[in-house]
């Protein structure tokens, strides 16, 4: 496999994991391993390691990025001339440069173990930005593929410069070493599209706060397996021991984590090397995970191509206009949204409840609800309601209920083998004529199919034969199946997206209902 | 947001708490509420980590914050560093009220002190520093070497007494 090639080249390149014995070698802390439920390669721990220790330093001179070609005055100069594009424009077009020069380039056997295909948004096609249903989701999908390709017009006479042709200065081939860029670069000072690090790239991520995920997976009244079965509203009567409703804001919320280390890796001055350290103790065979940042699914879509199914920092935001009136002079830290567990947040409860007193009471009293505080308990009660009257008219505005999304997705999984895509297809090309074997079929094999109405199951073929036109217009030639494969990936994740969009609507929904129940 | 590790995406807060006490929690959640995280919890931690060096004492204390996870600085002010070198001993802030700092400390202690503060002094040299921090013990009401502070300010000036210079 190419992963023996790369950590022999990685050796020889001085990326070593600094453990101090004289035969240092990568492999003695990390190995490269597949792990399909962090959705393919990483790096497992090779032996036990422990928090905060240094596993992998990677030198200055096997670093990819806009600095490396310093001693190239071709290059220089051309920098210089194109300066006016932005830093990651110039890193793209560099990547491409190197790929182009093949086996001349320096960090050929790197670049050939990166991965072929992406799904950040400016991989998506309109069929799939229209599936994430979210008005705030699409038009950041929208903007992000319209400022790639924007992107790539503008850099166009920098890659005819530089002396790339044919394939290389493609709106394909943008979009692949686009993605590469923003998906796998690493900060560095001196450059603001940061630098692409050799094995360092190869991390799967760990979210802040992953501790919570759990937690919230098991006490959650919105799990998927809950959602196959039955409704949403007769969960609400089975409180687990877990969820014990507080009245007072200040002790929900997250925890903290006091350590000497802010971050897991950053690019040493001294050592003028890019540092990895093991964020927490790790077994001999464990993953080793990085976490490079405090994002939601959406960010994580758009920059990085994947998303997680039980994000703590998950976050919906609401687009209450009318409350931001009442917000706090300066939010120097906080937005308006709600939380991954279904609460609103600091800001956004704070805000509300500003909102529904009368002025006079907001002058006297105003400033415990900017403490976290409840003003009075009709207050609060006016509160829960508006803000589940508001949640359930979201959840109503879209086109597709939770339940709908999840037996998608789940014909979806079905079909994650080329038969099954194709099989697929056949089904979908004779939607009108639906045999009673296909029926048969839909309802035996996929979970949760017999709980929907018809006028849902009508939607969901619609959508799945939408999916297969789509693939054969414009280009007058068929799509490969390769191509067939990544859009049904890409549209996953956006039914994906749009699903944990939707469980947390229903988990505030649900707190809110808790909350007016504790009030009464 | 690419590029990944970015150190700069912190948030800072500063709070004033009382050392190895949990302070009232509407005090810090107005700071610590909109980051997402429990007062309660923070109010803590913190005063875990105060209560090494600084029980009893009122500072100020800095948290950095980058991706939940957090590093706790005391910032040191020159009053709690003299009433710490005061050594005095733990008392029930409850019961016993208004004390006097009555209490004496060294000369080698004030120029510690002074080595501490010197980041933030305005003076231009230690000897500088060091009449700021006798300036802070006339506030706080101990003596210094037996002395008056005030006396053993004008005994800088005059060269009487030797500041070493770092």
């Amino acid at each position: 496999m190419g992963e023996e090639e790369l950590l022999k080249w990685a050796v020889l390149n001085g990326i070593t994991d600094a453990s101090g014995s004289t035969t240092s070698r990568i492999v003695h802390s990390l190995i490269i391993a597949t792990f399909p439920q962090s959705g393919g390669r990483g790096l497992a721990a090779a032996r036990d390691l422990k928090e905060g220790e240094l596993i992998l330093v990677v030198p200055e001179s096997s670093l990819l990025n806009v600095g490396s070609f310093k001693g190239d005055e071709h290059i220089s100069r051309l920098l210089k001339t194109f300066s006016h594009l932005s830093d990651f424009q110039l890193l793209v077009t560099i990547l491409l440069r190197e790929v182009a020069r093949g086996e001349s380039s320096k960090w050929f056997v790197y670049l050939q173990t990166l991965p072929r295909s992406y799904h950040t948004f400016s991989q998506f096609q309109p069929f799939e930005i229209q599936a994430l249903q979210v008005q705030d989701a699409v038009s950041t999908a929208k903007y992000a593929a319209a400022e790639a390709h924007k992107q790539w017009m503008e850099a166009k006479p920098f890659l005819e410069d530089l002396g790339l042709k044919g394939r290389f200065v493609t709106w394909r081939a943008w979009q692949w070493a686009h993605a590469t860029v923003s998906s796998r670069t690493l900060h560095v000072p001196w450059s603001n599209a940061g630098t692409l690090c050799p094995v360092g790239d190869l991390f799967n991520y760990a979210p802040p706060g992953a501790y919570q995920a759990e937690a919230i997976q098991k006490t959650s009244c919105c799990s998927i397996s809950d959602l196959h079965a039955e409704d949403i509203s007769p969960l609400e009567k089975n409180l687990s021991a877990h969820e014990v409703c507080e009245l007072d804001a200040c002790n929900t919320g997250g925890n903290l984590y006091f350590t000497d280390r802010l971050t897991d890796g950053g690019y040493d001055m001294n050592l003028k090397s890019y540092c990895f350290y093991a964020r927490e103790n790790y077994k001999k065979g464990d993953e080793v995970l990085l976490c490079y940042g405090l994002h939601t699914n959406l960010e994580l879509l758009e920059h990085y191509g994947f998303l997680l199914p039980f994000n703590p920092n998950d976050k919906v935001y609401l687009g209450l206009d009318e409350f931001y009136g009442f917000a706090c002079d300066k939010p120097q830290h906080g937005s308006m949204h709600i939380e991954v567990d279904g609460r609103p947040s600091f800001q956004l409860l704070a805000a509300l409840r500003l909102c529904f007193v009368s002025k006079a009471v907001r002058q006297q009293k105003g400033h415990l609800a900017l403490c976290g505080q409840q003003l009075s308990i009709e207050n609060d009660v006016l509160v829960y309601q508006r803000l589940k009257e508001r949640c359930l008219a979201l959840l109503h505005e879209f086109p597709s209920t939770l339940h709908m999304d999840s037996v998608l997705e789940h014909i979806l999984s079905l079909c994650s083998t080329f038969d099954g895509l194709i099989g697929l297809l056949e089904l979908c090309g004779n939607i009108k004529s639906l045999s009673a074997e296909s029926q048969k079929l839909l309802v035996g094999s996929v979970c949760g199919w017999t709980a929907l109405h018809l006028q849902e199951r009508e939607f969901i073929l619609h959508e799945l034969h939408n999916f297969s036109q789509h693939d054969s217009r414009g280009s007058g030639k068929s799509a490969s199946i390769e191509d067939l494969g990544l859009k049904m990936e890409r549209w996953w994740l956006s039914i994906r997206w749009r699903f944990c969009h939707k469980r947390i609507l229903h988990r505030c929904v649900n707190h809110c209902a808790r909350q007016l129940l504790l009030l009464e | 947001m690419p590029p990944k590790l970015d150190p700069s995406q912190v948030v800072e807060v500063f709070v004033r708490v009382t050392g190895g006490e949990v302070g009232a929690a509407s005090s810090l959640a107005p700071k610590i509420g909109p980051l997402g995280l429990s007062p309660k919890k923070v109010g803590e931690d913190i005063a875990k980590e105060t209560a090494k060096d600084w029980k009893g004492l009122r500072v100020t204390v800095k948290l950095t914050v980058q991706n939940r996870q957090a590093k706790v600085a005391v910032v040191p002010s020159a009053a709690a560093l003299v009433i710490k070198a005061l050594k005095e001993p733990e008392r029930d802030r409850k019961k016993t009220k208004n004390i006097k700092h009555n209490g004496n400390i060294s000369l080698d202690d004030v120029i510690e002190i002074a080595r501490v503060m010197r980041p933030r002094s305005m003076a231009k040299e230690l000897s500088g520093t060091v009449k700021e921090i006798l300036g802070t013990c006339v506030s706080v009401g101990c003596t210094v070497d037996g002395k008056d502070p005030k006396d053993l300010q004008t005994e800088i000036d005059d060269g009487d007494v030797d500041i070493p210079e770092d």
